[in-house]
């Protein structure tokens, strides 16, 4: 029973942590109908930017993850501005824009290697408590990850819903062609995704610094949780991402309660697969 | 010397990967990411095979292929009932998994480390444990799979594949079944990119997770995109150019890492600028050819093939109180119908009435909520669309949905019925009878072209047709399906009175050869002219039906339809 | 209607889509209080004549004009700040969000929001239907009350020329001859110009003042509705 509510535990805090990467990921592919995949390597790079500032400049943490927020949103949307934009206005096929998105993630993804190195960069002597909830033990970082994905969310609902530039993205969201006919300038559209997406994947990444440091495989890893989270929960919908997110940190960590922990996104997978077969839109949009 | 043998036999086997991957990118249209993953299955089964159990090289190689093909069929399940993006994250995911697997399973697999001492290839008593040496067996093997893989490419199954990526929902109405050809080109690329992992293990006698990355997959991918997709030889071209270019970099002073990961960047950044520049690759897919001549000079007058027993007048394809919901819409609302052998039939009524909803129903393409089809007498109600067109019901699409990126000729060679060359087997163990076929099929071809008046479009591409040229060239390829039962949705709309002069006689003539034929139609002058029985539907069922002269006379009626 | 200024004049529009020309040569001229309703059969144009109007699509050739004022190509966004505004085929609406923010979205590019409250009231006034779901998800409305939502959308601006593609498609008799009532009512109440295609031509040609009857891309009939009165001389054109 311990070790049930234990790993329920970890399951909420990596849910959170995959639900924060979903619904980023999700705003950029859900208004634009792009999957960046270059959305892992610049959670990446943000990760490894605020690691710079605060391990070689000495800046506080705080003011560390606020400039690599700016960066990150600067990046997604030089990514749109300069690679997928000139595709998609020329009227190529998804397809040719995905290719281009996977381009991308393997040159930011290496170039960040050769500029930093391989081996993992962790923060120096950061320190979080540890608590004790009945017998159940979470530390600082598990607990934080959990707030400031739910913070992240509520603030996100609230600018989607009562913002203007909020509306207009929902609008593109729903209906692409009905917002250009009511007048919304549907590439600023694109662009503010861009930067509000790649500035949820930089406080993801900021979480991630804190638990176990940057390394290179990081990228990879985040725009994949964060396209199963999607497309589990159901494109398009932001509250599906976060479902899907804490589903799939859900599953994953009730797995470990027969299984050894290397085997975790074999189960994310085999959530996948049934999902997929099950129900193809995604658990939230149904029919 | 020998450093450069290596690089020619890492030309072969990407040759290899590029070719198979390029079978289910380019020519299927379905966008996989797990390719790497089925290169490192055929690896790491001939590894532990030959390592742990002793098993024979090429028995273990065989092993490998037969299962990686396994998986790849498992792999196509989802691409089944989803596309793009979704089988996209599906086999990333399968891609994820497998390196998880060989990671992880440290039994079986070694884990990070990997497997090594694995035994050479032995051959005519000789180990192949130099590059040298191996090159010769990597050549001949690349160069077979090459010529293999091109044959399939040309081939009336490659025809199918290449018309399923262009319209999945018109390559059923020309009697192909989706769910087969996805599977076996997924299985077979998976098979074939085995192959190449199986001589990578006994080439370097040692594998490890490493080479089997996501990066690996994205690097095939980057030389079929450079290459061209849907063209095999520009799939070894950019095999060629990706293994030997970075190679340069080996001759500036790099750390061995940073060199690697140079070369890594090198390749996504020649992917945007390929997809930014030439986004068709270095050699596009070609989409026309030159005629072969004897077919040209067999291609005589068309004659439509005799039925054997045709009545007059006879039901053929009916339906019966059909039904059918969406959610809360009703796009059926109890359609009774009955089509008769030799008369045509219009179906004329305003939009959203219900007509296209009819053809739907009764080619399979839905099923109804409730109510039966019958052809003959036989009930066909639950068939899927494929097998109902072999049954000899086809039909065309309102929006035409016509295989764009293939020539005209191609179009109508793939509605063909009964072709040997749409089954693999034949393709490699009766290439004969599969080429006389072919060859038979072209004259037939020509002559339906010809018929229609697009003889001299025939080796172009069929985007480049004009609208009233595509209308025709869709009842070419309802023609070819030698189909008795024929529906076409809104055959006339939009063209020009020339082109009509042309189509309705072509229609009348099927009705007078014992064909069933269908159409809908808003031109009232029109169906007077061509129907011998009209059908008014509103609101999702027939409300009358008889002559057009008859139907047009009932004042109500033209005043409902004329609103 | 006396004044007859004309509001839109369209000259020689050309319109493809790749290679294939789907509006030919086109040239009309809508008047300020014209009802100008567009015939014709399913592939004629009258589609993509309208979304080239609006700068949903770009011509080949030809030039639109607005006010004499050379609005070829101009984005939807620079179209709707000058008065016109346009209803797309289908219900076309934000199936996931509600009446009420389908409605203040048709006025997005009005920054000061509080002089829309009056326009809300008068489209529901024309749309009672619309106050009584306000709070409901527009997709889950039927297909006319859907309908009517368009039209309201394109209202919030009290737009100066209103474009209207195929209003009466797929609803049921008594809602296309609503849906009728309600363009007479726009026209009289915010003097605001239509421009309509219809299939459903018994209901749509008594309120028209002006006709034209396109097939592939050409004009076959351009004059007064009066002169379709006569059915044969109607089939003949359809």
């Amino acid at each position: 029973m311990d070790l049930i509510l234990q790993l329920l535990a970890n399951g909420i805090s990596n849910g959170s942590q995959y639900a924060l990467l979903g619904i980023g990921f999700g705003l950029i592919f859900g208004t634009t109908g792009i999957v960046h995949f270059a959305y892992g390597p610049v959670f990446a790079a943000s990760a490894y930017v605020m690691w710079w500032l605060i391990a070689a400049l000495g800046l506080p943490f705080p003011v560390a993850v606020v400039l690599g927020m700016a960066f990150a949103a600067g990046f997604g949307v030089l990514a749109y501005l300069v690679i997928y934009e000139p595709l998609v206005e020329r009227g190529s096929p998804s397809f040719v824009v995905l290719v281009a998105s996977l381009g991308l993630f393997i040159v930011i993804a290496n170039t960040l290697a050769i500029v930093f190195g391989t081996d993992a960069k962790t923060l120096p002597d950061f320190s979080y408590g540890i608590y004790f909830l009945g017998d159940v033990v979470v530390t600082g970082v598990q607990i934080a990850q959990v707030l400031v994905f739910m913070a992240v969310a509520l603030a996100l609902s609230a600018f989607l819903k009562y913002g203007t530039w909020g509306s207009a993205i929902r609008a593109v969201t729903d209906n692409v062609d009905m917002a250009r006919i009511v007048g919304i300038d549907t590439r600023k559209v694109a662009i503010v995704v861009f930067a509000i997406g790649s500035m949820i994947s930089a406080i993801a990444a900021a979480n991630l610094l804190v638990r176990e440091g940057a390394s290179t495989h990081i990228g990879f890893f985040a725009v994949f949780y964060a396209f199963i989270a999607v497309v589990v929960g159901g494109v398009g919908s932001i509250r599906g991402a976060a479902i899907g997110g804490l589903l799939l940190g859900l599953v994953e960590s009730t797995g470990m309660w027969k299984l050894p922990t290397e085997w975790q996104s074999t189960i994310a997978f085999l959530v996948l697969f049934v999902v997929m077969l099950w129900r193809p839109t995604g658990l939230l949009r149904g029919n | 010397m020998d450093y450069f043998y290596h690089v020619l036999v890492m030309f072969c086997l990407y040759a290899i990967l590029a070719t198979s991957f390029n079978v289910v990118i380019g020519l299927a249209g379905l966008f996989a990411l797990s390719h790497a993953a089925f290169y490192a299955i055929g690896a790491y089964t001939t590894a532990i095979l030959t390592t742990a159990y002793g098993v024979p090289v090429f028995v273990a190689m065989a092993i490998g292929v037969v299962l990686t093909a396994a998986v790849g069929a498992v792999a196509a399940l989802p691409a089944l009932r989803v596309g793009g993006h979704y089988l996209v994250v599906v086999t990333l995911a399968l891609q994820v998994i497998v390196i998880d697997i060989l990671r992880n399973a440290q039994g079986l697999t070694g884990g990070p480390d990997g497997i090594s001492g694995i035994p050479r290839i032995v051959l005519f008593g000789q180990s192949l444990s130099t590059p040298g040496s191996f090159l010769v067996l990597a050549a001949i093997v690349a160069t077979a799979i090459y010529f293999a893989l091109r044959l399939l490419a040309v081939s009336p199954f490659g025809r199918a594949l290449r018309a399923m990526r262009e319209n999945e929902l018109a390559v059923q109405s020309v009697g192909k079944n989706v769910v087969a050809l996805k599977l076996i080109a997924f299985a077979l690329s998976a098979g074939t990119a085995a192959i190449a992992g199986s001589l990578l293990a006994h080439y370097i006698a040692f594998v490890s997770p490493q080479s089997f990355s996501i990066d690996e997959t994205i690097l095939v991918l980057a030389m079929i995109i450079l290459g061209g997709t849907g063209n095999l030889f520009g799939a070894v071209v950019g095999a060629f150019i990706l293994v030997l270019l970075p190679e340069i970099l080996k001759f500036l002073d790099l750390p061995v890492g940073t060199a690697d990961l140079m070369r890594n960047a090198f390749y996504g950044l020649m992917l945007i600028v390929i997809l930014r520049f030439r986004p068709e690759g270095l050699f596009p897919e070609r989409y026309r050819y030159t005629l072969p001549a004897e077919a040209e000079q067999a291609a005589g007058a068309f004659q439509l093939t005799p039925l054997a027993n045709f009545e007059n007048g006879a039901v053929t394809l009916a339906g019966e109180n059909l039904h059918k919901n969406f959610g809360g819409i009703v796009a059926a609302n109890g359609i009774d119908i009955e089509l008769r052998a030799g008369l045509v039939t219009g179906l004329i009524g305003p939009n959203g009435a219900g007509k296209t909803t009819a053809f739907n129903l009764l080619t399979g393409f839905l099923t109804p909520t409730s109510g039966t089809i019958t052809l003959r007498g036989r009930p066909i109600t639950d068939r899927r669309p494929h097998r109902i067109v072999h049954s000899g019901v086809a039909r065309s699409f309102q929006d035409l949905k016509l295989f764009r990126r293939m020539s005209v000729l191609d179009n109508v060679l793939v509605a063909f019925p009964n072709q040997f060359g749409d089954k693999l087997h034949n393709v490699y163990f009766r290439p004969g009878a599969v080429a006389a076929q072919e060859r038979a099929n072209i004259a037939r071809a020509l002559e339906i072209l010809e018929f229609v008046g697009l003889r001299e479009r025939a080796s172009q591409e069929a985007d480049g047709l004009s609208y009233a040229e595509e209308k025709l060239l869709v009842i070419a390829r309802l023609l070819a399906t030698e189909a008795e039962v024929l529906l076409l949705d809104e055959p006339l709309s939009g063209l020009d009175p020339n082109t009509l002069a042309r189509v309705l006689p072509i229609v009348r003539r099927l009705a007078a050869q014992g064909r069933t034929v269908c159409l809908i139609e808003h031109n009232l002058d029109v169906i007077r002219e061509v129907c011998d029985v009209a059908a008014y539907l509103d609101g999702g069922r027939v409300l009358t039906i008889g002559r057009p002269e008859e139907l047009m006379k009932d004042p109500q009626l033209l005043e409902r339809y004329i609103q | 209607m006396t004044a007859r200024i004309p509001l839109l004049e369209i000259e020689g529009l050309s319109v493809s889509y790749g290679k294939r020309q789907i509006v030919s040569d086109l040239s009309l001229t809508v008047r300020e209080g014209d009802i100008f309703l567009m015939l014709g059969h399913n592939g004629a144009g009258k589609t993509t004549l309208l979304r080239s109007i609006f700068g949903l699509l770009k011509p080949s050739a030809g030039r639109v004009r607005y006010h004499g004022a050379d609005i070829t190509g101009r984005s939807p966004k620079d179209n709707v700040r000058d008065g016109i505004c346009f209803v797309p085929q289908g219900h076309a609406v934000f199936k996931r969000l509600t009446v009420h923010e389908n409605l203040m979205l048709g006025a997005f590019i009005v920054e000061d929001k509080s002089i829309l409250a009056p326009r809300i009231e008068a489209i529901n006034e024309l749309f009672p239907i619309l106050s009584e779901r306000r709070d409901q998800m527009a997709g889950t409305m039927s297909g006319g009350q859907q309908q009517m939502l368009a039209i309201g959308i394109a209202l919030m601006l009290a737009p100066r020329l209103l474009i209207l593609d195929e209003p009466s498609i797929g609803l049921a008799p008594n809602l296309v001859i609503a849906v009728m009532e309600s363009i007479v009512k726009i026209r009289q109440s915010l003097g605001t110009t239509i421009l309509m295609v219809e299939q459903n031509v018994e209901k749509s040609l008594p309120i028209a003042t002006d006709t034209m009857i396109m097939r592939t891309g050409r004009t076959v009939y351009l004059g007064l509705p009066e002169g379709l009165s006569d059915r044969a001389t109607l089939i003949q054109y359809l």
